[in-house]
């Protein structure tokens, strides 16, 4: 056979340069980038949206979510011996409407429950489970409902109630769970057809009676006589939120007149006052949410209210928070504490202890370093002042450069993708938002405010700016690339609800993240989006994260988002 | 000259064909976990295109290896190229604004700006459209001339001794000496050992040919015994061999181990042994 040996050796030749200059690329990246990518995005952070902690009464067990490989899982905490244990997982995967829900610890801290929806396919019911408050270990599963369980109270230490919505949504039942003597549960409606108006809060009065808020109205069913009955009814102060203290029988009402903001108290039936006891001040109450986050020129810190005690405590954080629960003399803190792995806290007012109980990081980081987020304030063309976290690159050097991704958002607490933006080598700006929609409106104003201060920075490389948005914050996200599109490189859209003009934007790179199983529009015109954007010249990163919907509810998923990232800013 | 030029060109091509597969397939494998744009002329994957892309100038790199023909390398080269300007053509007809906007996983591969890897696309393509066209043209105007320099071998008549030239395809075919009228012959049909003649009135002269082949392309060449040891270009692929003495090879039968001696060009061939008369496919010692 004729062989051209010259010609083979230069193909070999070829290949092994093509390889080889590849490989050049790689190494002169940041050292270790994707395993630093990795590692970051494995870590299993507190879930940024449901996030909530439950400690029972007497403070020696937590309950928590946290992201596992594939969903959100529920893990039980002795704080005795800080053993952890998973006690279910809600995969990310057909995850339904609805999150995992609380539904709290019986009075004497023998059991908890939680309520599960469904997320199996063919798994029409909600399903409560109970747990060993000791232990951990489950107790019963039942199955509740085929509409949303989110109002429980605990009447006794074997039996609740709760409530929940007939299909449509028109008709509530109210309905208990006890253990009867023989052990076994037993789950009987009580109640049928409250009413079409939403209930916002549900409270035991006693082992057989329960309250409830619908709209402006409170109202009381005592389950001898079946019967509910409106035992209030806001005329001039409109009832905003109540609580109950059964330790003195009163109900306490926030409410509001015009723009002021009052308290009144009540006990009926025997102390029923139409207006009730005025109070001028929040009251010691143990279901009253006696902690405020306030923010001092740019640092976190606490105003705390212990159990017994009507003094406001000043308690200092040197770092984000992203949840805090007070419960009698303990503050629980999901957050970030400098130097330290984001985690949760329990800082207890009578010894003056502060522990971390649960780190996101399982082993200290191999290869990433963790960066603490800079705080400081800004103002804005429209005003408005607020705070900007900044994390810095890792390794910054003396007359280089570094490029800036700036955002908007309304979470504090820990998120792989600053982390690895600052490990590569890039600046990552968020300006802080009051919440999710509060702000939305000043997005542009406020990462222009940001833009400004950050332009200052020499160390900045302003040919190198990205825009960051998640979901609603891409449409004004899209309006500024467009509208001054000679200051951006590009931009980063996390499940984009509206995507840049193409015809507008000049911009030559373009990140798309999106959940595989958002809804197939949603899909499709991304992909359209994508074969638009490559037809007019311009570069689209575009990902579908397998199993995730619009918002990404699991470590797979937020791993998958921070290697994207990675290869985007870094072009691995 | 020209043989030389394509040599030339066809290696180069063989090293771009085989970097630019190596290149599609690594950005490929880079990418792996991107969704690519379609490709709007095909209406496939960005990834499929250049899966495509890269086998095909694989195979290409291939035939440029293990074919000797340098006219079809040549032809294979230039389809390629054509293929490729028309694929540039149909982007711009779709109205794309040219394939920037498809080669970002390329250009990040290789840390390169999505303009300069558009850039070295192009370059690639124009080169082997260019070179390939322009060596085809060149080589098909320069054939009848190289035929008629390459071609001619010089012999004397063994009856008069006057120069008579001959182009190698004539070889075996008869003729009147130019000089004195004798029939001769240019070549023979038989074997390298034939029989000298001198026939009746018309003096026949049957020249002892050697069947040799090239070493560059492994054609078969015939040639007059007194042409030994002089360099001409082959006729078949144009490359300057020396012509010698073919060499003999050597074998056994598989069926009754006698020794059978051959030329090397009859390898492959199938005769009767010999000796015990059954059929052998001449094959090259091991």
């Amino acid at each position: 056979m004729f062989l051209d040996w010259s010609g083979l050796w230069l193909a070999a030749m070829s290949v092994l340069f093509v390889f080889a200059w590849r490989g050049w690329v790689v190494a002169h990246q940041p050292a270790h980038l994707m395993a630093m990518a990795e590692e970051l995005g494995s870590t299993g952070e507190f879930s940024r949206l449901y996030n909530k902690l439950y400690p029972n009464h007497s403070n020696t067990c937590l309950v928590y979510d946290r992201y596992t490989e594939s969903g959100m899982g529920i893990y039980f905490c002795n704080l005795a011996d800080n053993k952890k244990k998973m006690v279910c997982e809600q995969p990310e995967k057909n995850w339904s409407w609805a999150d995992f829900g609380m539904m709290g610890w019986s009075p004497d801290d023998t059991l908890f429950a939680c309520v599960f929806p469904p997320n199996k396919p063919g798994q029409p019911l909600e399903e409560i489970i109970i747990y060993n408050g000791a232990t951990g270990e489950e107790v019963i599963r039942l199955g509740a409902g085929n509409n949303s369980v989110r109002n429980f109270a605990w009447l006794s230490n074997r039996s609740f109630a709760y409530v929940y919505e007939l299909s449509g949504g028109n008709n509530h039942v109210v309905a208990t769970i006890e253990q009867k003597p023989d052990g076994n549960w037993i789950q009987s409606p009580v109640f049928q057809n409250i009413g079409d108006k939403s209930i916002t809060g549900l409270v035991a009065t006693s082992s057989h009676s329960i309250a409830w808020q619908q709209e402006a109205s409170l109202w009381a069913l005592d389950f001898t006589d079946g019967n509910p009955r409106n035992i209030w009814e806001s005329s001039t102060n409109q009832l905003q939120s109540f609580t109950y203290s059964d330790k003195t029988g009163c109900f306490y009402l926030n409410c509001t007149y015009e723009t002021n903001s009052l308290q009144i108290c009540f006990s009926p039936p025997t102390q029923w006052h139409p207006q009730g006891a005025i109070l001028d001040k929040p009251v010691a109450d143990d279901k009253l949410n006696n902690a405020i986050l306030q923010r001092e020129g740019g640092l976190n810190a606490l105003y705390v209210k212990t159990d017994g005690s009507s003094k406001w405590v000043h308690f200092p954080w040197q770092g984000q928070i992203q949840n805090y629960q007070v419960n009698g003399d303990c503050l629980y803190i999901t957050g970030e504490l400098t130097n330290q792995p984001p985690g949760i806290w329990k800082c207890d007012f009578q010894s003056g202890a502060s522990d971390q109980i649960v780190s996101i990081l399982d082993h200290p980081l191999k290869y990433a370093q963790l960066v603490n987020a800079v705080s400081g304030t800004f103002t804005n063309s429209v005003g408005r002042s607020a705070l900007y976290q900044i994390w810095e690159p890792t390794h910054l050097e003396t007359g280089k450069k570094y490029p800036l991704i700036i955002g908007q958002s309304p979470y504090e607490g820990w998120r792989p993708y600053p982390q690895i933006a600052a490990n590569g080598g890039c600046f990552f700006v968020f300006a802080r938002r009051p919440s999710w929609f509060e702000g939305l409106d000043n997005w542009s104003e406020d990462v222009m405010a940001v833009y400004d201060l950050m332009a200052k920075n020499p160390k900045v490389d302003l040919g190198k700016v990205y825009l960051f948005g998640v979901s609603a914050e891409t449409y004004p996200l899209s309006q500024l690339l467009a509208e001054k599109a000679d200051l951006w490189r590009g931009a980063i859209l996390f499940t984009p609800g509206s995507t840049p003009d193409l015809s507008d934007v000049r911009t030559t790179k373009l990140l798309i993240l999106a959940g595989e199983d958002e809804d197939a529009d949603t899909v499709k015109r991304l992909i359209d989006y994508q074969d638009q954007a490559a037809k007019n010249g311009i570069v689209l990163n575009f990902t579908l994260v397998k199993g995730a919907q619009h918002i990404f509810k699991s470590s797979a998923s937020e791993r998958e988002e921070t290697l994207q990232i990675a290869r985007f800013l870094f072009g691995i | 000259m020209q043989p030389k030029l394509i040599r030339v060109f066809t290696g180069s091509t063989v090293a771009l064909l085989a970097a630019l597969a190596a290149a599609v397939f690594l950005c490929n494998w880079a990418s792996e976990t991107l969704i690519q744009p379609h490709d709007p002329v095909l209406l496939i994957s960005t990834r499929i295109l250049f899966w495509i892309l890269g086998a095909v100038g694989s195979v290409l790199a291939l035939i440029c290896i293990f074919v000797k023909n340098p006219q079809l390398k040549l032809i294979l080269i230039l389809w390629f190229a054509l293929n490729l300007i028309i694929y540039g053509i149909g982007l711009s007809w779709v109205g794309a604004h040219g394939a920037y906007g498809y080669l970002g996983g390329l250009a990040d591969t290789f840390g390169l700006s999505t303009s300069t890897a558009e850039t070295i696309l192009k370059a690639l393509f124009v080169y082997l459209l260019v070179g390939s066209s322009a060596l085809l043209a060149w080589s098909w105007l320069q054939k009848p001339i190289v035929k008629t320099e390459a071609a001619f071998i010089k012999t004397n008549c063994i009856q008069c001794g006057g120069q008579i030239a001959f182009s190698p395809q004539n070889l075996g075919q008869k003729m009147s000496c130019p000089q004195c009228q004798s029939l001769i012959t240019l070549g023979s049909p038989q074997p390298v050992a034939s029989k000298p003649v001198a026939i009746g009135r018309s003096h026949e002269v049957l020249v002892r040919t050697l069947k040799i082949s090239c070493t560059s392309c492994g054609g078969h060449i015939e040639f007059p015994t007194n042409f030994f040891g002089e360099r001409i270009p082959c006729p078949h692929c144009q490359a300057t061999i020396t012509l010698q003495k073919a060499r003999n090879l050597k074998m056994s039968c598989l069926t009754c181990d006698g020794r059978i001696e051959f030329p090397a060009h009859a390898v492959g061939q199938k005769i009767p042994c010999p000796h015990c008369k059954m059929d052998i496919t001449l094959k090259e010692p091991a």
